[in-house]
């Protein structure tokens, strides 16, 4: 186990290294670079953007420049917010635990419902049951976050009052756990919802298929019931396929997530980035980018163990 | 593999998801003759009028027709989707294409880009992009096709490397065509089906991608009107004017629902498995 999670670690650092450069690239290249900020200023003489250049290093090569930027970036050294005036890292660390809360919060509501829909599905031998269930699973892969959750804010929020109209704590009092969840919780259901369509017609299809296989027909001649062969043969086999499932679509929920913070105010890495990006902060963008990346990638490797962990096979490949 | 009508055809829900696509591009086409407003004009003395006769879904806050706005901006968002759909099935193809057929190191190099671009949300990478460039439509599709094409490598690739070692592909080396002509000839017409699939499906997720972008404040420039930029504009009248931020999310849903359910009606009348993927 520990050469085969070793083995998928050193994998993971090419990936890191490429996504640097690509990122580096992507926010460098285009026109209207750091410099060029303080060049459209029409106080800003010529000589001193030409100082600001070099004081920055704008005049090296590309390679060079990227080079210098992983170095510091590597030593912790992200630069300084523009906007904010202190460090980048500690902007951009200080909003990730809250994206943590939210991307955990739509899992857990993403899991929990959809294995009690997927279970449901796999109960009901009524094929209008089934049909439903599908028809549902693509209307709500279809409904975008940002419009479901603006209405269940007018709705909830504006109109009827019951829930929060955004942030993660109410204003004036101090921090508890209870006032953070009951935050949560809008947003969390409604990023968790769109997952719970897809998951629980995953889960189905594969209760479905593995309640075909000849152990459950042995269990059933065993004369186990039908909750008995779903719950204890059929669903340990669902876990495996949809792990894979889980790690595939961590950058989605990670995207949704971005989408989400904006709709309820939500203080977390996506809103930063959307912030970062209007008022041309440099530094927090390539980090918030560095880090919704690694935060991909460890979320993948972590989906990779636990594959290993549940399939002995994969281990051993 | 061919698509089977028949199949397609006898799926309710693929049927009644092509029907309301054709009405919405339907709708959309002929927007300038459909609706009475101009999409853009402005009439402050008519601005967060909500529903009536004259304005069916209400005016926005500079007086402009909502439902003018909704069907015009269907042209944008609708042509926007398919062009990105159709750069990132290009790119995508080649690009499996040539990384199933070469294998060895075209196919590692290939393969770790696929990988990589599939690490970073794609959300994230089109807001960069266009954040920093002057957006126009064009610029706009190439952004998102270029974020949009590993998936569809992905898929090439795999189809390629299954179809490589078959038996018409050596009949066709064997007399004397090259490379170029093998992959080109060969074996990218045989994965055309569920590139058709994929690129249907890509379609749906297009629509979402740019909604959600235009709905950020990163989407084209105003005065157009696309479906998430009304949302956009929506945001800041939820008290005054809630009508707004309704209907075009609600279009948005019926569009991508419709492309999902045809998308898996052409799956499955290409698969020829009727349950679930």
């Amino acid at each position: 186990m520990l050469i085969y999670a070793a083995r998928r670690l050193a994998g993971a650092i090419p990936r890191v290294l490429l996504i640097s450069v690509i990122l580096f690239l992507l926010v460098n290249l285009p026109p209207g670079g750091p410099a060029d900020i303080y060049a459209a200023d029409p106080s800003a003489s010529p000589q001193a953007v030409e100082r600001i250049r070099e004081l920055w290093g704008l005049n090296d090569p590309l390679h060079v420049q990227y080079l210098r930027w992983f170095g510091n970036m590597l030593q912790g050294d992200w630069g300084m917010s523009y906007r904010e005036r202190r460090p980048a890292l500690d902007v951009v660390m200080g909003r990730l635990g809250n994206t943590l809360w939210l991307t955990g919060g739509a899992l857990i509501v993403g899991l929990a419902f959809g294995f009690a829909l997927g279970l449901a599905g796999a109960w009901t031998r009524s094929h209008l049951g089934r049909a439903l269930a599908q028809a549902t699973a693509v209307v709500g892969m279809s409904v975008p976050t940002f419009w479901s959750g603006t209405l269940v804010l007018l709705f909830f929020s504006v109109h009827l009052r019951w829930i929060p109209a955004g942030g993660m704590g109410s204003i004036g009092e101090p921090f508890s756990l209870t006032d953070l969840l009951w935050h949560l919780l809008a947003p969390a259901l409604v990023l968790g919802s769109v997952y719970v369509s897809q998951w629980s017609r995953y889960i189905q299809a594969g209760l479905t298929g593995a309640m075909q296989n000849d152990y459950v027909r042995t269990a059933r001649a065993k004369g186990r019931t039908r909750g008995e062969l779903l719950m204890r043969h059929a669903l340990p086999n669902v876990a495996i396929p949809l792990v894979t499932v889980l790690g595939l679509e961590m950058p989605r929920l990670v995207a949704g997530a971005m989408v989400t913070e904006v709709v309820f105010s939500w203080p977390g890495i996506g809103r930063l980035l959307t912030d970062a990006l209007l008022g041309r902060d440099y530094p927090v963008v390539m980090g918030t980018l560095l880090v919704l990346a690694v935060l991909v990638i460890v979320a993948n490797l972590v989906t990779d163990l636990l594959y290993g962990l549940l399939d002995p096979r994969v281990r051993y490949g | 593999m061919t698509i089977r009508w028949r199949i397609f055809f006898g799926n309710p829900l693929a049927v009644a998801g092509l029907v309301v696509l054709v009405l919405l591009a339907l709708a959309a086409l002929f927007a300038p003759w459909l609706t009475p407003h101009s999409p853009t004009a402005t009439r402050p003395l008519d601005m967060l009028q909500p529903p009536s006769p004259a304005h069916p879904l209400g005016t926005d806050d500079l007086g402009r027709d909502a439902l003018s706005r909704l069907l015009h901006a269907g042209r944008t968002s609708l042509t926007l989707a398919i062009g990105v759909a159709a750069v990132a099935v290009g790119i995508g193809a080649l690009l499996g294409g040539v990384a199933g057929y070469l294998g060895g190191r075209a196919d590692g190099t290939i393969s770790a880009l696929v990988d990589t671009m599939l690490s970073i949300p794609a959300l994230a990478l089109a807001m960069v992009a266009s954040a920093f460039l002057e957006l126009t439509t064009l610029r706009l599709v190439l952004i998102l096709g270029l974020v949009s094409w590993p998936t569809v490598a992905r898929l090439v690739r795999a189809q390629v490397l299954s179809l490589k070692e078959r038996d018409f592909v050596e009949a066709a080396r064997a007399t004397g065509a090259g490379h170029v002509r093998l992959l080109l000839r060969h074996l990218l017409p045989n994965a055309v089906t569920p590139v058709i699939v994929a690129g249907t499906l890509l379609v749906a997720y297009a629509v979402l991608i740019e909604s959600a972008l235009s709905f950020l404040g990163f989407g084209l420039p105003p005065p157009t009107a696309t479906w998430g930029g009304m949302l956009n504009e929506a945001q800041l009248y939820y008290l005054e004017a809630p009508w707004l931020a309704v209907f075009p999310g609600l279009v948005i849903t019926l569009a991508v629902a419709a492309i999902n359910f045809m998308g898996d009606g052409l799956r499955e009348a290409t698969s020829g498995r009727t349950g679930e993927a």
